[in-house]
């Protein structure tokens, strides 16, 4: 990394002290009635005991761990609540496990937790975008879950804590005051009301989770670096918190990384954790499977969270699972070497009909096994269904690459400058077959994962021609790593305007001698100062 | 005195314009600011020369600026909006401020945008947004326009309030003072006395054939020299296509606030934006548009006739009282002087070390 990331560190820290702050703590989970006594002594000053362990508004509510957390700091910040991070913690944990969210309630949201950068969001009501959407993400009222009277008192906290609300654009258009409080409070409760099946079904297993400890197999990619592998070990300490031991290779270049760590388990699910990756701090973000047999999710450096990777990671004692075939793509009528990459990996391996399989060697730890894999010339382009006992993969079966895209084909870079550092973008070129109907974009296109390619950045129209955005808005690294510029006012531009641009991104790599390129789009816009756990 | 003739020249319209020249050379325009930190900052407009920059009580930043009728007094809204302070021009002593929040019912109360005072220099309406701030949550209440005495003193209290619909952005008096204008969806005549609603002017609701209803939204009061509010607003046709740049519509509202004459003017397929705009006071069917921009706008012809790019982007534009210059500001550390008929630059007045105006309005008072 070329630029300071000091001041964004501290922003994050303190956006998002307990959750995180756990992992270093690894304090008992506290009994029930002691965090009741904790809530009450901290708490009660202003939220009224309602008897039976509740207090007003904390226990007519469910929110994430980060959800809790904001809304601690919140009290913090604006009502002058003294907490220490130790009592924090152990109130966050006592929440996020008993008024939690389940695994359901929040899988179209992972997105937001794990702080993918530039993700194409889920479709929205259009009055909830313009109503919420206008200021923060969907997922901010999508994460949590409460009644009528209780949305409705935060539509008052809203306009109560920031006044102009009503007079931005997209409000001032309508009566926003009257949408906001007699409309929405009770369009969100039908969509996200406090009582759900979903989690009358999890809850008990959000106090009573899995032991995770024992050795896993992990797989996953980093935007900018490829493919990756490696292994874990979990350890359990108290309940609830582990320490994690893991490596990682990339598959592209060779390189490896290890890493240690800790974690902290909260609703029965959402692993929380920080590790040093090499030479950096990483969180990660992962929600493990009900059985506690598998985990997804992602991991990003605590100083930028627009960098990491993404994350699997399965038992390494089985069932036999598939994580990563690397190659993704071969030719027919080639011989290549493949490798099968995940769990129980070794037994029972075939390729499909017509296709030569020989040499085959495995890990004894089964977290792979490699073959020679012969295609011949008449091997139709496609995918092929590959077995491994139990496991099942896709291996792509192709001459040419059909086409290629920019992901994320829509990027928003940010300038740095005084004390907070540039927001980088991160693209990556992937590749694709446009499958049996031979038409592109369409549902059997056959996606063969990410290409090393070359990258350049251009004006993405005349307004930016004219500005000379490419100038002035930052730098195009080699491996797809734009850096902003710093922000301004820059007296070289009209109006001494910032550093802003508008550029249009390419991508370029090169399979079986051929180009394929690619390209995508890239906002370089203003510093935002404040972070959040949840945007 | 002199302002008291000057207000008197006004009165008499626009045959009595040339005397106001005649006033010029005992009378200087004074402009009146606010920057950061807290500062009131006091400018001899023709001398382009700040000549007092008096540091505020309180954390906050300046917003809005009100000067009393004779010019001595300026109200500022500041501390986060939440305080009106007097401050004589020429001493910086305090002699007014009036705390908006009412700890008593727990209610937190903040001057949104809409001041001003009234032309007898006896009472400041502000238009208020409350919440109460209950010990687990909030209570938002019903806006508010509320009336303080100037002569409240250190700890003035309010003397009428009455609930004025949300979103009020700009609020001003008329001429006579017995008419409070408040510019919100549509336009609100209240009667300042007994806040009996006199007359609405649609704007929100207007049904003007063939087009959306009209973005209104001005936060700077700059209107004091012309007695003509003016104000961009912007619309969509609706009987013609997106990709049609006709189809996007720059207007302007205009008020005469001695005559309480209303209208809305069409002047451009919307060429660019305009954050807040200001009539002439000698040539009243003139109007400046600003913000990256310097725009002149004919009113009576529905066009706009000269255009050019300023140096980096400003929130206000007043004019001079004799209709000459335009002072353009609102952002950063200085103010640029234009000339109202060729638009040359023709000075600059530098707030002393770089103090950023951030969004304060720009007055311009007859001393
Ligand atoms: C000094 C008073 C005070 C203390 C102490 C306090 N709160 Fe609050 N709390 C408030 C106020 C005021 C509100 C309503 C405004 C808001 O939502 O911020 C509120 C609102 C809330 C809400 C509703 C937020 C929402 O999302 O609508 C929750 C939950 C909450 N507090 C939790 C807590 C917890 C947990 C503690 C103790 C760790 C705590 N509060 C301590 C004053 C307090």
């Amino acid at each position: 990394m070329v630029v300071k990331r000091s001041t964004r560190a501290g922003l994050l820290a303190s956006a998002f002290v307990g959750t995180w702050a756990f992992a270093a703590h690894a304090a008992d989970v506290p009994a029930f009635y002691e965090a009741t006594t904790l809530i009450r002594e901290t708490c009660g000053t202003c939220h009224t005991d309602e008897g039976d362990g509740k207090f007003s508004r904390i226990s007519h509510m469910r929110k994430t761990p980060e959800g809790w957390d904001m809304t601690i700091g919140r009290m913090i910040d604006w009502h002058g609540l003294k907490i220490s991070p130790t009592h924090r913690e152990r109130i966050v944990k006592h929440l996020a496990d008993t008024q939690g969210l389940a695994p359901a309630e929040t899988a179209a949201y992972r997105w937001s937790l794990e702080r993918r950068p530039n993700v194409v969001r889920p479709a929205a009501d259009e009055t909830e975008q313009a109503m919420c959407g206008r200021c923060h993400t969907l997922a901010r009222p999508a994460l949590q879950r409460r009644d009528a009277d209780q949305w409705l008192k935060l539509v008052h906290t809203h306009l109560g804590e920031f006044p102009t609300t009503e007079y931005q654009a997209q409000s001032r258009d309508r009566r926003w005051w009257e949408i906001a409080s007699q409309e929405m409070p009770q369009a969100l409760a039908s969509r996200y009301g406090l009582q759900s099946d979903a989690w009358d079904s999890w809850r008990d297993k959000a106090i009573n989770p899995a032991d995770l400890s024992g050795a896993w197999s992990l797989s996953g990619t980093r935007p900018g670096k490829g493919p990756y592998v490696g292994t874990m070990e979990v350890e359990r300490g108290a309940k609830d918190a582990y320490t994690t031991r893991w490596a990682i290779r990339y598959l592209r270049n060779g390189e490896t990384a290890e890493a240690s760590g800790d974690v902290r388990l909260f609703t029965g699910y959402e692993w929380r954790g920080t590790s040093r990756l090499g030479e950096s701090t990483v969180r990660e973000v992962y929600a493990v499977s009900e059985d506690g047999r598998s985990l997804t999710g992602r991991w990003f450096h605590a100083e930028a969270d627009e960098l990491g990777g993404s994350m699997t990671a399965v038992r390494a004692d089985g069932p036999a699972t598939v994580l990563h075939v690397e190659p993704a793509v071969i030719k027919p009528g080639t011989t290549t070497r493949v490798t099968l990459h995940g769990a129980g990996l070794g037994k029972g391996l075939a390729f499909g009909p017509g296709v030569n399989v020989a040499n085959v060697e495995h890990a004894p730890d089964g977290s792979w096994v490699a073959a020679d894999v012969t295609t011949s010339v008449d091997t139709p382009a496609g995918a092929l269904a590959v077995k491994a006992g139990k496991a099942e993969a896709v291996l792509a079966v192709a001459a040419d690459i059909d086409r290629a895209t920019v992901e994320p084909p829509f990027a928003i870079a940010r300038l740095g400058g005084g004390s907070t550092p540039p927001v980088v973008a991160q693209f990556e070129l992937v590749g694709w077959l446009n499958g049996p109907d031979g038409k592109p974009e369409t549902d059997d296109d056959i996606r063969v994962g990410s290409l090393p390619a070359t990258w350049s950045v251009d004006n993405f129209d005349d307004v930016a021609k004219e500005m000379k955005d490419t100038h002035f808005a930052g730098r195009m690294q080699h491996n797809g790593l734009f850096v902003p510029a710093a922000t301004g006012p820059n007296p070289q531009r009209p109006f001494s305007g910032n550093n802003a641009g508008n550029l249009s991104v390419t991508g370029t790599a090169e399979f079986n001698g051929k180009p394929v390129e690619a390209q995508g789009h890239l906002i370089v816009t203003v510093q935002k100062w404040i972070k959040r756990a949840i945007e | 005195m002199v302002n008291g003739m000057k207000r008197a020249v006004l009165a008499a319209g626009v045959a009595a314009v040339a005397l106001t020249g005649a006033f010029a050379a005992q009378a200087r325009d004074i402009l009146l600011t606010g920057a950061k930190p807290n500062l009131l900052v006091v400018a001899d407009a023709k001398a382009r020369k700040v000549i007092h920059s008096w540091t505020l009580p309180g954390g906050g930043s300046p917003f809005a600026v009100v000067p009393s009728p004779d010019g001595k007094v300026a109200y500022v809204v500041t501390n986060r909006w939440e305080q009106i302070l007097g401050i004589e021009i020429d001493t910086g002593k305090q002699v007014f401020q009036a705390n908006l929040s009412m700890p008593e019912k727990n209610e937190r109360v903040k001057a949104m945008l809409a001041v001003d005072i009234s032309p007898d220099g006896r009472e400041i309406a502000v238009f208020e947004s409350p919440v109460r701030m209950l010990s687990d949550h909030y209570e938002v209440q019903p806006t508010r326009v509320t009336f303080y005495p100037t002569n409240g003193g250190m700890d003035a209290k309010p003397v009428r309030s009455w609930e004025a619909p949300r979103r009020t952005a700009q609020m001003m008096y008329n001429k006579a003072g017995d008419k409070l204008y408040l510019i919100s969806w549509n336009v609100e005549v209240h009667d300042p006395k007994t806040g009996k609603l006199l007359e609405t002017h649609a704007l929100a609701d207007w049904t003007l054939e063939n087009s959306t209803p009209p973005d209104v939204f001005g936060v700077w009061a700059q209107f004091e020299t012309s007695g003509l509010y003016v104000n961009p607003y912007f619309a969509m046709r609706t009987d013609s296509a997106p990709d049609n740049p006709e189809t996007y519509r720059t207007g302007m509202v205009q008020i005469d606030l001695e005559t309480g004459a209303f209208k809305t003017t069409d002047f451009e397929a919307t060429s660019g934006i305009i954050f807040s705009a200001a009539s002439n006071p000698v040539r009243r069917n003139e109007a400046y548009g600003v913000y990256t921009q310097l725009y002149k706008i004919d009113l009576d012809k529905g066009e706009t006739v000269k255009k050019i790019d300023l140096p980096h982007t400003y929130y206000t534009v007043n004019v001079s009282t004799d209709g000459s210059e335009l002072y353009v500001g609102g952002t950063m550390d200085d103010i640029g002087v234009y000339d109202t008929k060729t638009f040359e630059k023709i000075g600059a007045i530098d707030l002393p070390s770089g103090n950023d105006m951030g969004t304060a309005w720009v007055r311009v008072v007859q001393r």
